[in-house]
């Protein structure tokens, strides 16, 4: 049985590493007593998989990540128990059962799943940026207008130069940080929903990165604080929450 | 959520933020308003290895467990962070609290081995705490030292309040209670002091006088002060089955270097050898009960959800339940698929039998630890592993399928010739034949036989504490002379021989046995930028060079001197149970190629029966007169 379980990374859980969060995850499964499915061999492992990493300094509640289990009692047994083995930073937010994969079909990556994400970039209000959240927004929304975003992406491969203008799904203002945001005083908040996975991952950073050339001021990587809100999958051309996918 | 005392612009510049953040399972937040007395826990080195360390969580449990007491961590922090934290006088830091370690009633540091020593200044500069234990005011915390060096307190015996001499579970409970009594009639941190000088095992440095010799030893060591006494008897937990023992460590987020739950099945070790110094200090050895350990095993694992279990003590092999346990634990655990290892294990047919349950066969080895390649050096060194034993342990392992086969030395042993240097080759070699005795189609492909030496250091409390050390030019011709030997052998392709040319072993010659005029030269060296020594990436020789020659530090004195049987040693004044009389005996014996039989066999008369327990009190062929 394939479990799939959706999370939130919060708070000052935010510096762990996407290696540090699937280990974290191994001991909770196992703290939380859940029936796990492990390999073969001399070293199991458990049967796990993640979806699109989330960058160190991010928060998010839209974090996902599949699971084999050999039993379970049901999906609320499972969130009840694992949820009782986060501490502060990590909250266990909904788990589904996949119905299973008909025979003779390679099984879906998670990973392969995701198309779009949600995002809200908040304003750190560090000194730094010469803007009034007024003339900040005034100026991003005429950014995010403008029919070629140009971006350098860089790569595995090395650099290249794309336009970001048709990856910029939806924008904006008036989405209000969750519980789950860090908060700041200036309460300056944009939501972006963004072209996702393998083929063209778009980080919110890119975007921030891109307007501060289109403002021709500097870019501080530590101005903004980003927060995914949800992860995206395609069925008949809609794009529908990853939880909700196989509903 | 607790507010981080670093940035997050910080936090993103520096390698692994996560070693400064706390938060992690099951370590301990208190409400401020139910806690008088504040202790931060100090591993003074990076976060991955004091994180590692079993003593640690037990008395981080243990003082959480006392009744208005918050026990914290803090490491040091990597230089990266430390340069920022100097540059933006950013106060060092609890993880638990994040609070600045100067409000904390104590900082307890504990010393594993002397190449943190710098460390321990670090962490005490960056908290803002004067490092010179005399110079710190009444709003300082009091620092203590504790752990294996503290049994030679006196090269770091300036920077620290007093040290707790021993095992950390008897009597921290008594100095919290002073420590609130003196608080309470207002008492100075003096007063705190001299009522801490007259519990067992504590040692108040400063409350003791040093005078010397012409020739730089010592003359006496002597109390200045009447509460302090002049002999001070290490601390020793009898009840190991009774005490604290943490069911919920610590769970890192971050890979550490021991991952894993730790089960510490017993406390010292029956064995004597000669150049060991845990071997003599955590004398007599001491078994925590199977079932407690068993129950404790599940219910760590339990609390954790580590996925590996290891066993912890000197010689496991000694412990007299291990099979029963360890069987117990391979059944327990397989359906959970937790890991078990069991370093410091006899190969003999049981730890074949367990070996093949518990490791992949083709990617383990087998280690052996003879220390000194012949039979004549393995009998001064009191090490009773024998050349049939390991040939016949290599066999049986060969015949189950390993064909990897380590192999540990020392080089540098007091009475060590060439010959015997040259055995280390010669029985690697042995080893190697061994296996192709085996008939071709029987083999498991090739054999890989890998000696490694490390130089031997002599430490106090051990019955070598008299001998002079090798200097760095004997080490290295030792290291190539054996190199050469290693080529000449018959299997010299499947032996491959490691030695780590190591300088710090000459300073850590210096501190293992050095006296209270040394504080100087760490001082002088931490100014200049010495930190994280221990870390062959971080240590600057140069810095040692410079400070030694300013500090005019003798290493004729220190390291290359062969000391006279009636010398005054700068650890003479503490009583770790067993004597010197015994330790003498013992060198001589040594020297004369005689071993001496192991606690289980018969009493050498070392003078641990004075603790009434363990070993002591369980077997023994000598009556109780014959041990006064």
């Amino acid at each position: 049985m394939t479990l799939r379980i959706k999370f939130a990374k919060y708070g000052n859980l935010k510096f762990l590493s996407h290696l540090d969060v699937m280990r974290f995850f191994q001991k909770a499964i196992r703290r939380a007593e859940i029936d796990v499915k492990y390999s073969e061999g001399y070293h199991p492992h458990q049967l796990m998989s993640f979806a699109a990493p989330l960058g160190v300094g991010q928060t998010s509640e839209g974090e996902y990540f599949d699971l084999e289990v050999n039993s379970m009692i049901s999906t609320d047994d499972i969130l009840t128990r694992l949820d009782a083995q986060m501490p502060e930073g990590f909250k266990v937010l909904h788990v589904s059962l996949l119905p299973p994969t008909p025979p003779q079909t390679r099984k879906e990556s998670l990973m392969a799943l995701v198309k779009a994400s949600d995002y809200l970039v908040l304003r750190k209000g560090l000194a730094h940026l010469p803007l009034t959240n007024e003339e900040f927004l005034g100026k991003f929304s005429e950014f995010v207008k403008e029919p070629e975003i140009l971006a350098v992406k860089t790569t595995k491969v090395g650099d290249t130069e794309i336009n970001l203008a048709p990856f910029i799904y939806d924008v904006k203002y008036d989405v209000p940080p969750t519980e789950l945001t860090e908060k700041y005083d200036n309460g300056l908040c944009i939501y972006v929903k963004l072209c996702a996975g393998n083929e063209n991952h778009i980080r919110p950073e890119l975007l921030m990165k891109a307007f501060h050339s289109y403002t021709g001021i500097e870019y501080d990587q530590y101005e903004y604080q980003v927060h995914r809100l949800e992860a995206y999958a395609l069925k008949d051309e809609e794009l529908i929450p990853i939880y909700k996918f196989h509903e | 959520m607790q507010k981080l005392a670093l940035s997050d612009e910080i936090l993103m510049n520096i390698e692994k933020p996560v070693r400064y953040i706390g938060g992690e399972v099951n370590s301990i937040v208190k409400p401020k308003d139910q806690v008088d007395v504040r202790f931060c826990m100090c591993f003074p080195d990076v976060y991955e290895i004091g994180m590692s360390h079993l003593g640690i969580q037990i008395l981080y449990d243990m003082f959480n467990k006392f009744d208005g007491v918050w026990c914290e961590r803090v490491y040091s922090p990597w230089p990266d962070l430390d340069r920022i934290m100097r540059e933006k006088h950013i106060p060092l830091f609890a993880l638990e609290s994040q609070d600045r370690i100067k409000d904390f009633d104590f900082l307890g540091i504990t010393l594993q081995y002397e190449m943190c020593y710098t460390n321990i200044l670090q962490v005490l500069d960056l908290s803002g705490i004067p490092l010179i234990a005399s110079e710190r005011g009444e709003e300082d915390p009091i620092v203590i030292g504790g752990g294996p060096c503290a049994y030679n307190p006196e090269p770091i015996a300036d920077f620290f309040d007093f040290f707790y001499i021993g095992e950390g579970e008897t009597v921290y409970q008594d100095i919290i209670n002073l420590y609130r009594k003196n608080r309470d009639k207002g008492g100075t941190r003096r007063e705190f002091l001299e009522m801490v000088a007259e519990v067992e095992g504590m040692y108040v440095p400063m409350f003791y006088d040093v005078d010397y010799n012409e020739d730089q030893t010592i003359k006496s060591f002597t109390p200045n002060n009447p509460h302090a006494p002049a002999r001070i008897r290490k601390q020793v937990e009898m009840k190991l089955s009774e005490t604290y023992y943490p069911d919920s460590p610590v769970v890192p987020f971050l890979q550490v270097v021991q991952d894993k739950v730790t089960l510490e099945i017993q406390r010292g070790c029956i064995r004597g050898c000669r150049f060991c110094q845990a071997g003599m200090l955590y004398r007599p050895i001491r078994e925590r009960d199977v079932e407690f350990l068993k129950q404790q095993a599940v219910k760590m694992i339990k609390n954790t959800g580590h996925e590996e279990i290891t066993l912890s003590s000197l010689s496991s092999s000694d412990y007299k339940a291990l099979p029963e346990l360890v069987y117990f634990l391979i059944d327990h655990f397989k359906e959970l698929k937790v890991n078990i290892s069991l370093p410091s294990l006899r190969i003999d047919a049981f730890a074949l039998d367990v070996m093949s349950k518990v490791q992949d066969i083709k990617k383990s080895s087998l280690t052996f630890a003879p220390e000194a390649g012949s039979q004549r050096l393995r009998n001064v060194i009191n090490k009773g592993l024998t050349e049939e034993n390991i040939l016949k342990g290599s066999m049986d392992a060969f015949k189950g399928g390993w064909n990897n086969v380590k192999l540990y030395f020392m080089l540098g042993l007091p009475t060590e010739t060439e010959e015997d240097i040259e055995q280390i080759a010669v029985l690697a070699d042995k080893v190697a034949r061994e296996y192709y005795e085996i008939p071709k189609e029987q083999r498991n492909g090739r054999v890989q036989i890998t000696p490694s030496t490390s130089f031997f250091v002599p430490k106090p409390f051990t019955p070598f504490q008299w001998v002079a050390m090798n200097r760095e030019e004997q080490f290295r011709e030792k290291a190539r002379f054996l190199k050469a030997k290693v080529a000449e052998q018959l299997n010299a392709r499947s032996i491959h021989y490691k030695w780590h040319d190591s300088d710090l072993t000459i300073l850590e010659g210096i501190f293992a046995r050095g006296d209270r005029r040394l504080s100087k030269l760490l001082l002088n060296v931490y100014k200049k930028g010495a930190i994280f020594d221990a870390w062959t990436d971080q240590f600057k020789k140069e810095l040692w060079d410079k400070a030694m020659e300013e500090e005019k530090v003798d290493l004729e004195f220190y390291v290359f001197r062969e000391r006279d049987k009636d010398e005054i040693f700068p650890w003479d004044f503490l009583d770790a149970g067993i004597t010197k009389e015994f330790l003498w005996r013992e060198y001589q014996t040594g020297l004369n190629e005689k071993v001496t039989p192991n606690c289980r066999k018969g009493c050498a008369r070392c003078g641990a029966f004075e603790f009434h327990g363990g070993i002591c009190y369980e077997t023994r062929n000598v009556s109780g007169d014959e041990v006064q």
